[in-house]
This record gives structure tokens, C-alpha cells and sequence, in this order.
């Protein structure tokens, strides 16, 4: 019986290969379109990547999930660009939110502290109103980042896409807490979260004064 | 059952080399690849389609055909009832509203994993080929071979829900299922930020 299986997994991977491929094809194609960061694909990929802020959220976001495990493991990546996305829409139409960038700065020190703490709230709602606050915060952000030349669609796809491989990435290493070594490698990546993210946090007070 | 999965293997492989051509370059490709090329390089004609065929195959197998039948037929059909249309810009207005919504609630069913009747997975597939036929019937109506376009329209859309829906069969382990769930939900926040993009107009 383990042929067929495999047979399968393997059509599968081929299946989302040429999916990826497809996809590859429109997202790159506005390249060149207009000048640079006018609003494709990697602009979009490159904003939760290259804005730390965003970057460490979002791979505490997946460390967390890993150590509360199942189901937060997997709920939180599922509801998350959800969440974010009702915050980006907020964000597109205009819909202030107050506090917005000292809110994303502040989700990397809150989703740190609770990594490095180990932090394990007695309910599942109470995580999930948690990430998805920062979520809304971290789309509105996205939201109102969001070009109107070049190709909004595929700015919208970039960063949708690369928030979760960010979460991927988040819950591999939180994978590790199997290990006695490995929980405190994770605890160790949460605190180094919080310390960014409070960086962060006193350059945009150093602006602001 | 593994023969019906290679040739739909052999489909997806086909649809690998997806070309990043732009529009002023598609409308050069003729008749039956100018379409073709045109649905797989846009971004919401891809996720619209692929999120149908995701959301097929986490049904079991009679709601599944159904769904994937329901797509093709009201995809097909709206491409032949677009060519009567008189006022294309009343439907051009509320377009982008209408695909973007329909990415949006079916990205939300693969999100949570909702087992759904035939008549329900019917409506909502129907519902995504009326619309995406409608926009593709409207743009391809002042071609001259236009039984190609429409044919080249209905392959490309029913390929990219046939990969969908190998991905979502294919993938069966209690784990590896999590995977499309959360494509769904990437597809239901994309739908829902073009919402957004729709109404800031």
C-alpha cells in the first residue's frame, strides 16, 4: 500500500510546484512596469521580510504556536492572514487605527516575552485574541503600505505570502521544543525577539521626542 | 484511481511553464492561447480558480465531482451569455467587488475545513464561473475566432482547478491537510483586500 501513497504525495508536490510556477508568472510579470517600489509582488514579499518590526512578529507568532501546540499550532497560522487581512482592508478604505506602528513594535516585545516566558494561558481564546490584535495592527500597517500604481493585487499576494512562510519558519524552529535543549533555544529566540522589538520601540520614542 | 491521478499529474506539469507575459504581449498569442495565457497571469483568476479546486477535493468524491461539473458548466456558459450582453459596463462596475467576494468566501471554507452538501458546493462554484466568465467572456468578445477563445478560457480555468483539487486529495495526512486550510486562508485575505482595494476605487 505504500507506493500508491507516495505516488500521491509526489503528485501532490507536483501539483503545487506547477501552481507555484503559475503563479510565479503574473506576480513577477509588473516588474519594470513603473519605477522601483511601485508595487509588485516582491515589494509586497519584501515588506513583512525586510520591515524587522513585522519580521520578528511574525516569527514569534509561529514560536508561540509551537509551544502552546496543537490546536494553537496550527489555528494560529490559519486565522492570522485572516485577521491580518480584515486590518488591511481597514487600513485600504481608511479606517484610522491610532497607535498603529507603536503597536506593531509592541506586538514584537508582547509575542517575545511570551516565547521567552513560556507563557501558557488557561484558554485557547485568550492566545488567539492576542496574535489576532497584533494581526489587525500588522495588516493595517500592510493595508496602508499598499501602492496604487504597479500591481496592488500582487503586492497584496507578496505580503500575504511571505507573513506565512515567516510563520513557517516561526513554528520549524518552535518544532524544537520536543528537546530540553531545543525548548530553551526557542525561549532563548523569544527574548531575542522582545530585546529587537524594544530597540525598536525607544528609536520610535527617540523620534517622536 | 493512481492512473487518473498521473494524468492529472501530467495536466499540472503541463500548466509548469506559465508564462509571465503581460497583456499588450497576450493579444498577440491569438485566439485560443491569448486567454489561456491571460487567466494564468492574473493573480485573481489564478486564486479564484485554484481555491475552487482546494475546496473540491476536501469534499468527498460525489460533492467534489459535482462541484468541479458546476464550475465548468457555469463557466462556459457565462462566457457564451457575455457575448449577447449589451451594457458590459454595468457588470464591469461590480466585477472586481463580485471576484473578490467570491475569493473570499471560499477562502473561508477551505480555511475551516467545511464539509459541504452538493447543492452548496454547486451555488458557490457555479456562482465563481459565472463571474470569471462573465469578465473573461466581456474580454474576449470582439475577437474574431471566438470559439477558440473560449475554448482556450475553459481549459486554462478548469487546469488551475484541476491542480487545486490534486493538491487537496493529494495531500491527505491529518498534518499535510493543515497546508490547505492555510492556503485558504491566504486566499480569503487576498480576497478580502481586493474588497478593499474595490471600494477605495
Amino acid at each position: 500500500m505504500g507506493a500508491p501513497r507516495n505516488w500521491t504525495r509526489g503528485t501532490a508536490m507536483a501539483a503545487l510546484l506547477a501552481l507555484a510556477a503559475a503563479w510565479a508568472g503574473p506576480t513577477a510579470a509588473h516588474v519594470g512596469h513603473g519605477t522601483l517600489g511601485s508595487g509588485n509582488f516582491i515589494d509586497g514579499f519584501l515588506h513583512p521580510v525586510t520591515g524587522l518590526d513585522h519580521l520578528v512578529a511574525m516569527v514569534a507568532v509561529g514560536l508561540w504556536g509551537a509551544q502552546l501546540r496543537a490546536p494553537a499550532i496550527w489555528l494560529l497560522p490559519i486565522t492570522f492572514p485572516m485577521v491580518m487581512a480584515v486590518g488591511g482592508f481597514l487600513g485600504l478604505i481608511g479606517v484610522p487605527i491610532p497607535g498603529v506602528d507603536a503597536g506593531v513594535a509592541l506586538s514584537g516585545l508582547v509575542l517575545g516575552m511570551c516565547v521567552a516566558f513560556v507563557v501558557r494561558p488557561a484558554a485557547l481564546w485568550i492566545p488567539a485574541v492576542i496574535v489576532g490584535v497584533f494581526g489587525l495592527l500588522h495588516g493595517h500597517a500592510h493595508g496602508t503600505a499598499m501602492p496604487m500604481s504597479g500591481s496592488p493585487v500582487a503586492f497584496g499576494t507578496g505580503f500575504v505570502v511571505a507573513t506565512g512562510l515567516l510563520h513557517l519558519a516561526g513554528i520549524l524552529i518552535g518544532l524544537l521544543v520536543r528537546w530540553p535543549w531545543g525548548a530553551w533555544v526557542v525561549r532563548a529566540s523569544g527574548a531575542v525577539i522582545a530585546l529587537t522589538a524594544c530597540v525598536s520601540l525607544f528609536a520610535m520614542i527617540g523620534r517622536a521626542t | 484511481m493512481s492512473q487518473k491521478i498521473g494524468w492529472l499529474a501530467l495536466l499540472a506539469l503541463l500548466a509548469l511553464p506559465a508564462p509571465a507575459w503581460s497583456h499588450e504581449l497576450i493579444s498577440r498569442h491569438g485566439a485560443f492561447l491569448g486567454p489561456a495565457l491571460h487567466i494564468f497571469s492574473e493573480v485573481d483568476h489564478l486564486a479564484a480558480f485554484a481555491v475552487v479546486g482546494l475546496l473540491a477535493g476536501q469534499n468527498t468524491a460525489r460533492v467534489r465531482t459535482a462541484g468541479l461539473a458546476a464550475f465548468a458548466a457555469a463557466l462556459v456558459l457565462a462566457l457564451l451569455a457575455a457575448q449577447g450582453l449589451a451594457d458590459a459596463q454595468a457588470f464591469d462596475a461590480v466585477e472586481p467587488l463580485l471576484s473578490a467576494g467570491s475569493m473570499l468566501v471560499i477562502g473561508v471554507l477551505v480555511a475551516i475545513d467545511w464539509r459541504l452538501q452538493v447543492w452548496q458546493i454547486v451555488l458557490t462554484a457555479a456562482a465563481v464561473g459565472l463571474v470569471h466568465g462573465m469578465a473573461n467572456g466581456l474580454a474576449i468578445a470582439a475577437t474574431p475566432q471566438l470559439g477558440l477563445s473560449i475554448l482556450g478560457a475553459v481549459i486554462a480555468a478548469c487546469l488551475i482547478a484541476a491542480i487545486g483539487t490534486l493538491l487537496s486529495t493529494g495531500l491527505q495526512g491529518p498534518r499535510v491537510r493543515i497546508a490547505v486550510r492555510v492556503l485558504g486562508s491566504w486566499v480569503a485575505a487576498l480576497g478580502l483586500m481586493l474588497i478593499g482595494l474595490a471600494l477605495r476605487g
